[in-house]
C-alpha cells in the first residue's frame, strides 16, 4: 500500500509539472525554445546569366569557396593571424584587423581559388576557421565586351555595364526562412518554414553577337598597335532596327578580375565619351541644308583653302587643299570644311541648331547602358565668332560615338532615328521570356528624300572620296571620313593630337550594318580615311561574311575570271 | 362450539444464495494487485507519446534525406555551372582562332577565294488536286469541310 501510494503521489507530481510546463508555461517556453534553436536562413537567389543573341554565355555563375574565422574561438591572435597570414597571402596586421571586425564571424578570405581553400584546409584549424560555397560571376571570354557586359562585385552586385544597368532584373530576390538545426549544425527541413521564396535573376540576351564582337575587337586592337594609337573603340549596329551588334572599346580589361584594373578602362567611351565628331558631323550639315530647302542640291560653293570667318578667324581646309568649285556632294566627298562653313553659313544658326537637335545630338539617346553622356551642344546664343562655320564641320560641339550612329539611322530609315539598344529579351530561369526589346522610332529628322540624297554623297565618298580605303570588293559602302584636331590644355587645338574616325554603312541599298571605329591619337597617317577607314573595311568585310550577305557584285579573281568552286563531294 | 382457527404452518424456507455477482467484486478488490494496473495505465499514457516520438523521428529521417537530395541538386547545379563556363571558355572565338592560326596554320580566305552562288527559290509546292465527286459526295455526307479538304486516295 505504501508503494502505491507513493507512486501514486510521485506521478501526480510529474503530471502536475507536466501541466505546468505544457499549459500554464507552455507559451512562454515554446517561444524560448524556439529563439534557442530555430534560426533565420537568407536563400540566395542566384544571379542570372548573361548570353549573346545566339544564346552563347557570356557572363555564368560558379561556385567559389570564401573562408571566415571564428574570432571567439581563437585565444591568440597573434599567433593565429602569424600562421594564416601566409598562407592566404596577406599581412598580419590585416588577419588582425579582420579578426577585430566581428565577435563570432570574420571573413578571412572571399571566393578564393580552390587551391588556395585547400591550402588553407590543409593547416587543420577546423574549430577556428570555416568554410562557405558562394557564387561567383565568371566571364568565360575574359577581356571579350568587357566594357559593355561591365563586371559585379564580391557580393554580387553590378558594378558596371550591363550588369549594372540590368542590375535589377540579374540580381534576383532573397528569400527568408526560419528552421532549427542539429547538433551537427544541419538544416531540420522538417522545422524549415519559408517566410519568402528566393527568386533567381532572370538571364539576359543581348543584342551583340560573340563572333561579331570578336571580328571588332581583333581589328581594332591590330589597328591600335599598327597606328601606335592611345586606344580606340568601334561600334558596330544594324541601322535597320538599331540593335547593337558589338561595342568595343580598347584597351580592355580582364572583367574576371575587373576591380584590380585601372579605373579608367572601365569607361565604355562609345557611349560615355563624347568628343568632337569632326567631319562626319558635315553629314548632318547637308541633311539640315537639303532638308530646310535653304541650300539647293546643284549650288556649288567655292574653296580656296580658307575662308575668313567672323570674327576675324581664317579658317582653312586640312592640308590648306583648295576644292575650288564644289557642290555638296563634292564637299562631303572632299570633306572640305571651307565648303562646309559656306553652307552652315546659308543655313544659319536657328537651323541648324534644330537639326541638331532633331538629330538627337546634345541630349542622351537612351541606349540601356550606364553613363551615358549627353555630349555638349552650346545653344545658338553662344556660338560666337566663327561657332556656326567651326560647328558646320564638327568643331565646337562634342558628340557620342552612339549619338552619330543613332543620328545616322536616320539616313537608311526614310528620316526616322531607331533607338539603339543592348538587351534583345529578357526571360526567367525556366526559359520563358519575361520582356522582349524591339526596334523603337526616336523621331523623324528630315525627310526620305533628303536621307537618300545624304546617304549617297556618303557614297561618293567611298568611292572617289577621302573614304576610298573603306570600299569593299562587291558591296556598295556609304561612309564618311574625320579627322578631329583634339582640344589643347591650354585652350584652342592641339595641332599634334587627333582622333581619326569613319562612319559607315553597308551595303547600300538594304544595309545590314552601321559602324563607327575611331583611333584616340594616331601617330604617323592620322587621317580617318587613312587608318579608320580600312579598320571599317575589315570589319564590315568579314561581318558580311558571317551574316551571309552575298555581294552585289561577284569580286574578280586575280586571273579575271570566275572563281573556281570546288565540287561539294568528298567528305559527308 | 369451537370454531377452529386456520392452521397455519410456516416453512423453513431455503433462500437461494446472492448472486455471486455481487460478492465477487468485494474479492477480486481485495485479491487486486495495483501494480500491473499502474503499468497499464503507464503504457496507455505513453503509448501515444511513444507514437508521436516515432512520427517526429520519421519526420527527421525524411528531413535529413531531403537536405542529402538537396545538396544533391545543389552539387548538380554547380556542376553544370562549372561546364556550362568551361564549355563557354573553350568556344571562345579568340581561343579557337589562336588554335587555328597558331597551331593548324589556317588563314583568313581573300574575298577571290569566296563565291556567293546563287540558291534557287525553292520549288512551288505541288498544288492540291481538285475535289472528286466522290470527296464531295462524302463532305457533304458527313457535312464536315475537313473530309472534303481529303482527296481520296
Amino acid at each position: 500500500m505504501l508503494m502505491t501510494g507513493l507512486l501514486l503521489v510521485a506521478l501526480s507530481v510529474l503530471a502536475l509539472r507536466l501541466a505546468q510546463l505544457q499549459v500554464i508555461e507552455g507559451g512562454r517556453l515554446h517561444q524560448l525554445a524556439q529563439r534557442q534553436q530555430l534560426e533565420a536562413i537568407a536563400l540566395d537567389p542566384h544571379r542570372g546569366l548573361i548570353f549573346d543573341r545566339r544564346g552563347r554565355a557570356l557572363a555564368v555563375n560558379v561556385d567559389a569557396t570564401s573562408i571566415y574565422a571564428v574570432p571567439s574561438a581563437i585565444a591568440d591572435r597573434q599567433a593565429f593571424a602569424a600562421r594564416v597570414a601566409p598562407v592566404l597571402g596577406q599581412g598580419v596586421d590585416e588577419v588582425k584587423r579582420r579578426l577585430a571586425s566581428g565577435r563570432h564571424f570574420a571573413w578571412l578570405a572571399r571566393k578564393v581559388t580552390p587551391q588556395l581553400a585547400a591550402r588553407v584546409r590543409a593547416l587543420g584549424m577546423a574549430d577556428q576557421i570555416g568554410f562557405l560555397t558562394e557564387d561567383t560571376r565568371a566571364y568565360p571570354n575574359g577581356p571579350l565586351a568587357a566594357q559593355l557586359i561591365g563586371f559585379a562585385g564580391i557580393d554580387n552586385q553590378g558594378l558596371s555595364g550591363v550588369e549594372l544597368s540590368y542590375e535589377q532584373v540579374l540580381r534576383g530576390t532573397v528569400g527568408r526562412a526560419i528552421a532549427a538545426r542539429d547538433g551537427r549544425g544541419r538544416v531540420m527541413v522538417e522545422t524549415q518554414q519559408v517566410l519568402g521564396t528566393p527568386q533567381d535573376g532572370q538571364d539576359i540576351l543581348l543584342t551583340i553577337d560573340q563572333v561579331i564582337q570578336h571580328i571588332t575587337e581583333r581589328e581594332l586592337i591590330a589597328a591600335v598597335e599598327r597606328t601606335g594609337a592611345k586606344g580606340g573603340w568601334a561600334v558596330v549596329t544594324d541601322p535597320m532596327t538599331g540593335e547593337i551588334l558589338a561595342m568595343a572599346t580598347v584597351p580592355a580589361f580582364n572583367p574576371n578580375s575587373g576591380s584590380d584594373a585601372n579605373v579608367r578602362r572601365w569607361v565604355n567611351r562609345p557611349v560615355a565619351e563624347a568628343q568632337e565628331p569632326g567631319s562626319t558631323f558635315k553629314i548632318f550639315l547637308m541633311a539640315a541644308a537639303l532638308d530646310s530647302g535653304v541650300v539647293p542640291p546643284t549650288e556649288r560653293f567655292f574653296c580656296g583653302g580658307s575662308l575668313l570667318a567672323p570674327g576675324g578667324i581664317v579658317l582653312r581646309d586640312a592640308g590648306g587643299r583648295r576644292h575650288g568649285w564644289q557642290t555638296m556632294s563634292e564637299i562631303v566627298k572632299n570633306s572640305c570644311n571651307v565648303g562646309a562653313a559656306q553652307v552652315g553659313t546659308r543655313l544659319g544658326k536657328a537651323q541648324f541648331f534644330h537639326y541638331i537637335r532633331a538629330f538627337g545630338f546634345g541630349r542622351p539617346v537612351g541606349i540601356d547602358l550606364p553613363g551615358e553622356s549627353a555630349g555638349i551642344v552650346p545653344p545658338p546664343s553662344a556660338w560666337l565668332g566663327p561657332g556656326l562655320q567651326t560647328i558646320s564641320f564638327g568643331q565646337g560641339v562634342s558628340t557620342t560615338a552612339i549619338q552619330l550612329l543613332t543620328a545616322a539611322t536616320a539616313l537608311v530609315n526614310d528620316g526616322a532615328m531607331l533607338r539603339p539598344y543592348i538587351v534583345r529579351a529578357v526571360r526567367d530561369h525556366q526559359g520563358r521570356l519575361t520582356d522582349a526589346a524591339g526596334r523603337q522610332v526616336l523621331g523623324r529628322a528630315i525627310r526620305p528624300e533628303t536621307a537618300d540624297a545624304v546617304l549617297q554623297m556618303m557614297v561618293g565618298t567611298t568611292r572617289t572620296g577621302t573614304g576610298t580605303q573603306a570600299r569593299i570588293d562587291g558591296y556598295t559602302v556609304a561612309g564618311k571620313t574625320a579627322t578631329a584636331q583634339k582640344p589643347a590644355r591650354q585652350g584652342g587645338y592641339d595641332p599634334d593630337r587627333y582622333l581619326a574616325s569613319f562612319l559607315g554603312i553597308v551595303p547600300i541599298p538594304n544595309p545590314r550594318l552601321a559602324a563607327l571605329v575611331v583611333l584616340d591619337e594616331p601617330h604617323g597617317a592620322y587621317s580617318g580615311g587613312e587608318v579608320a577607314a580600312p579598320v571599317f573595311r575589315q570589319i564590315a568585310s568579314q561581318v558580311l561574311w558571317y551574316l551571309r550577305v552575298p555581294p552585289a557584285v561577284q569580286p574578280p579573281t586575280p586571273s579575271g575570271g570566275v572563281p573556281r568552286i570546288p565540287a561539294a563531294t568528298g567528305t559527308p | 362450539m369451537l370454531a377452529l382457527a386456520p392452521r397455519s404452518r410456516t416453512y423453513p424456507v431455503i433462500l437461494p444464495d446472492r448472486p455471486p455477482t455481487d460478492r465477487e467484486p468485494a474479492r477480486r478488490r481485495s485479491r487486486r494487485r495495483p501494480l500491473p494496473t499502474i503499468v497499464a495505465l503507464a503504457v496507455v499514457a505513453v503509448l501515444p507519446a511513444l507514437a508521436l516520438v516515432a512520427q517526429r523521428t520519421e519526420a527527421a529521417r525524411t528531413g535529413y534525406v531531403i537536405l542529402g537530395l538537396r545538396q544533391q541538386v545543389e552539387v548538380l547545379a554547380a556542376e553544370n555551372a562549372r561546364l556550362l563556363a568551361t564549355t563557354s571558355a573553350l568556344r571562345a572565338p579568340d581561343r579557337i582562332e589562336r588554335i587555328a592560326r597558331a597551331d593548324l596554320g589556317m588563314l583568313t580566305p581573300r574575298p577571290q577565294q569566296v563565291a556567293a552562288l546563287a540558291v534557287p527559290a525553292p520549288a512551288r509546292a505541288a498544288g492540291v488536286p481538285s475535289l472528286t465527286v466522290w470527296d464531295r459526295f462524302a463532305a457533304w455526307f458527313v457535312r464536315s469541310e475537313a473530309a472534303a479538304g481529303e482527296p481520296s486516295q
